[in-house]
């Protein structure tokens, strides 16, 4: 169902392709980088509309030349509806 | 400050991510509590052996979201692609909901269709058709294939159930065709079973070798502790050795693809490598290893009319050996020198030295993981014994960082199948059926008068296909697996056996497989979080879970149905009157009063199941009998590791397990044990002790002498590949709850038939072009891939078996370990054509 599908993908890479894991992640749509650490691990929200879409970037990523290892931490998945409601944080 | 549920949730994703790498972001860290009117609650996964927790998301009487537990230590908050969605296994859109009997005509018919009946109809003819074998054949008609996913209390009340009440040891586990090599391995060379280590030393180790274990894939949650350690230790050297390339070979240092069957030999030559280059831990080896000749030439597990199984010198004796100096073993693996094996195996000689050299420098400390690729194997056991040679040649065992480690596929095979011993030869905690001591220990905690036990094995798994072919086994039970579909030599040895019009075969399953289908009654079962239970991990981690919701329909817990079943029984009905008179009291009872209502398993009376947070929980089996079921099948059961004659089973108490995120056995007064056998880590080890290896009587661990012998079956002119079979990362052996979840299914459909590109191009194939793969025993079609995730050699093709469309196990050989029994699914002989 379209929504809001969120996951915290934590990526560990070979140190000496980092530069360009990381170039082939910014440029895949609904993929964030949010840390990038010396020996090589990346943490990273990707956000799809679908889960199928969710599943399929995912795959992509382990199939990264350099990817050494993708573990999902988190994910969220809700319809469409609830997605744009305003939390107090 | 607002923020967009949006970005709400994305900042939970990042911050949660960077808790598990072990970097802080600013945010505090979010956890589960933060969906509103979700109730959260901790369970292992419901899928391999690795047994990582994950937090259960309930609402409304539905399990609305997972996601791995932060507090867990075996996954610290990571989950696999399958664990993520792991909430959608129980709302598969064909639940079985109701019992349902092939009938023509109202009444039951063996080529009717499927109908449903109430469970008391179901139950009728059940007993019946038990009750009609045991009456024509006696115990050894009746049998029961259970399972490595049963929880400790089901595979526990199926042994009482069939050991005890029916009388019978053809109870078997699915188990058999997972790691019964490596029990095997571990009986042979240390007495007791299980590893000594645990996960801790993925942290601790400068070296890992997979032997035949596609980690990346298969247990993805472990590799990333393993990644993560290459990555942040300077040293740490990762070798891979398989009979393809596969993603592990992306983080290995030494790669190794090898010749199929001649691991063997490169096992043999590290031993000789050590020797050789003067590594021998002479005060290790001197203090606490004997060493031992085995039996050579044991043929293949295949029926005793195979021209293999008459060639072989020592067919049916396997499992013999003796004792040998470390002399004539230094002869023995002389042989195994660097030219030969290199040649036999196609590694080259510089891998194959700087393989031996990891095990052989005692500055270094190495981890050993294997999995199927040695434990599927017609030699599995050897393997495992060669393997144990090398840790225990160096003394680099049972330490931190040091160790042999088998990895398991199933959540509980550890657990159930293992320790609770649901095998044909097994009591619990590695008690057997053959000795009379075991026998009469069992017999006194279960209160049953001396002989109920039968002495005799049963028959093993892959002998209870075939004795139902041949009419011997008459009545069968089927319980948590899809044995149909991951037998080996479906059409020649397992339907066979299902369709047999001499026998009744039920399966309780929650879906219908491809065994359920095959079968004349099928029972709808309540799944995982539908019920209590406890798994048991590869690393002898004991973990609990609550009831999170109510099954669907009619299904009910394999545990309600073991024990319903048994009040269908007059003890008169299946014991003869010798045994029971002597004792007076049983008579008249049912197998119900005699093992359930002893006084012992229902001696717990009903109560709340409250979290610490005061959530109250479901006990649907509590509700059923009255008492706390699970609990007091379990505190029975942890006697035979409190006051058993073998020490090393401990196990804490019931309600701690609820409290914790598991313990691993032994448990001594509260406390778990991480490294078994050395003295500091071990409480059992002997005062003045530095090591001993309490599962043999002197405390010395056995290192054999096995040679390379050949395959069952080996490509020729005609079948001239080999065919390897195993599994993906999306889905879960044979597919029965993965293949239900629309995302795990659309993201890998169909099985594929990984292939060289040259050896399609022999065959005019070509990368997404149909293939017929066709083996002395069968065909079938698939589409061919000769890029991506696995890379064969020439020479070797790999096909998944989860495809429930495209059954490898029709092309399967049933050839087996002879000691293990274990089938062979890595090997058999494949020729591919255009389709």
């Amino acid at each position: 169902m379209p929504g809001l599908h969120v996951s915290g993908v934590l990526i560990n890479a070979d140190p000496e392709c980092l530069n360009s894991v990381q170039a082939q992640l910014e440029s895949t749509p609904g993929v964030e980088i949010h840390t990038v650490t010396p020996e090589g691990r990346l943490v990273t929200v990707i956000e799809q509309s679908t889960d199928d879409e969710l599943v399929n970037t995912f795959t992509n990523i382990q199939n990264t030349a350099g990817v050494l290892s993708a573990s999902l931490v988190y994910h969220y998945s809700e319809n469409e509806n609830a997605a744009e409601q305003e939390t107090a944080s | 400050m607002k923020l967009s549920r949006r970005e709400f949730v994305k900042a939970n994703a990042a911050t949660a991510t960077a808790a598990a790498a072990g970097v802080n972001l600013i945010a505090p860290i979010a956890t589960a509590g933060n969906s509103e009117d979700i109730r959260w609650d901790k369970a292992p996964c419901r899928f391999c052996g690795t047994g990582c927790s994950v937090l259960v998301g309930t609402k409304n009487g539905r399990i609305v979201a997972t996601q791995g537990d932060p507090d867990a230590p075996v996954n610290r908050g990571l989950n696999c692609i399958k664990g993520y969605f792991l909430s959608k296994i129980q709302y598969g859109e064909d639940r079985l909901t109701t019992p349902l009997l092939r009938m023509t005509n109202g009444k039951y018919d063996k080529n009717g269709e499927f109908t449903p009946v109430s469970w008391d109809a179901a139950f009728d003819i059940m007993a019946d058709k038990w009750k009609a074998a045991l009456k024509d054949k006696g115990p050894t008609s009746i049998g029961m294939f259970g399972s490595g996913q049963w929880t400790v209390w089901e595979g526990y009340a199926a042994s009482k159930l069939y050991k005890a009440g029916f009388r019978t040891n053809n109870l078997e586990p699915n188990a058999r065709h997972c790691m019964a090599s490596a029990v095997a391995g571990f009986i042979r060379t240390f007495g007791a079973d299980e590893p000594m280590g645990v996960y801790d030393d993925l942290e601790h180790a400068d070296a890992f070798v997979l032997w035949g274990s596609n980690m990346a894939e298969m247990h993805p949650i472990l590799w990333s502790r393993l990644t993560d350690r290459r990555l942040t230790h300077d040293k740490c050297k990762v070798a891979v050795l398989s009979t393809f390339k596969n993603r592990n070979f992306d983080l290995a240092d030494i790669p190794m693809v090898f010749k199929p069957q001649t691991d063997l030999a490169i096992l043999n030559y590290i031993a000789n490598h050590i020797i050789q280059s003067g590594k021998v831990n002479q005060d290790f080896v001197s203090k606490n290893v004997n060493f031992r000749r085995g039996n050579t030439d044991i043929g293949y597990g295949l029926r005793p009319d195979d021209p293999r199984e008459k060639k072989a010198a020592n067919s049916g004796k396997g499992g013999g050996s003796k004792p040998m100096t470390f002399d004539e073993f230094s002869k023995f693996v002389a042989d195994y020198d660097l030219d030969s094996v290199s040649e036999l195996s196609g590694v080259p000689k510089k891998s194959l030295q700087a393989l031996a050299e990891l095990y052989a420098d005692p500055s270094i400390k190495v981890v050993s993981y294997w999995t199927m690729g040695f434990n599927q194997h017609s030699r599995g056991t050897w393997c495992n014994n060669l393997v144990y040679n090398i840790h225990l040649l160096t003394g680099k065992i049972s330490e931190p960082g040091n160790g042999p480690f088998s990895l398991t596929g199933q959540p509980s095979a550890c657990g159930t199948a293992r320790e609770v011993g649901t095998f044909a030869h097994r009591l619990p905690v590695d008690l057997v059926v053959k000795k009379e001591p075991h026998r009469d220990f069992s017999e006194k905690i279960w209160k049953l008068p001396k002989g109920t036990i039968p002495g005799k094995p049963g028959f093993h798994a892959v002998l209870q296909n075939r004795k139902l072919k041949d009419g011997k086994i008459n009545a069968y039970w089927v319980m948590c697996n899809n044995n149909v579909q991951a037998a080996p030599n479906m059409n020649d040895e397992t339907l066979p056996g299902y369709r047999n019009p001499a026998n009744f075969i039920v399966v309780s399953d929650p879906y219908p497989t491809v065994t359920a289908m095959a079968a004349d009654l099928i029972l709808p079962t309540a799944m995982w979080a539908e019920k209590e239970g406890a798994y048991g991990n590869a690393e002898r981690r004991t973990q609990f879970w609550r009831q999170q919701v109510k099954p669907p329909g009619e299904a009910r817990s394999d545990l309600w149905q073991l024990v319903e079943f048994s009040k269908r029984f007059k003890v008169e009905e299946v014991w003869p009157a010798e045994l029971i008179a002597q004792k007076a009291e049983y008579k008249g009872k049912t197998l119900y009063d005699i093992l359930f209502a002893n006084g012992q398993v229902d001696r717990f009376p009903k109560q709340a199941v409250i979290d610490a947070d005061g959530n109250v929980y479901d006990n649907d089996e509590m509700e059923a009998f009255g008492y706390y079921l699970q609990k007091g099948l379990y505190e029975e059961y942890r006697i035979f590791g409190l006051k058993g004659p073998k020490k090393g089973h401990e196990l804490g108490e019931f309600d701690a397990y609820h409290a914790s995120r598991g313990l691993r056995w032994p448990v001594i007064d509260g406390k778990e044990t991480l490294w078994r056998y050395r003295t500091g880590y071990d409480p059992l080890v002997a005062a003045g002790k530095e090591v001993e290896f309490y599962g043999k009587p002197d405390g010395k661990a056995a290192a054999f002498a096995l040679p390379y012998e050949p395959a069952a079956e080996e490509p020729d002119a005609e079948y001239d590949l080999w065919l390897c079979t195993g599994r993906v990362l999306e889905h879960w052996h044979s597919g029965s709850m993965t293949q239900r979840v629309p995302e795990l299914y659309r993201a890998y459909p169909d099985a594929l038939v990984f292939m060289h590109p040259d050896d399609a191009k022999k065959r005019g194939l070509r990368r997404g072009m149909t293939a017929t793969l066709t083996t002395r025993r069968g065909e079938i079609t698939m589409q061919v891939e000769t890029r991506g995730r696995n890379r064969p050699p020439q020479g070797l093709i790999f096909a998944p078996w989860f495809d429930a469309r495209r059954l490898v196990n029709k092309l399967t050989l049933d050839a087996t370990c002879p000691i293990s029994k274990e089938t062979d699914y890595k090997k058999c002989a494949v020729k591919v054509t255009r389709a």
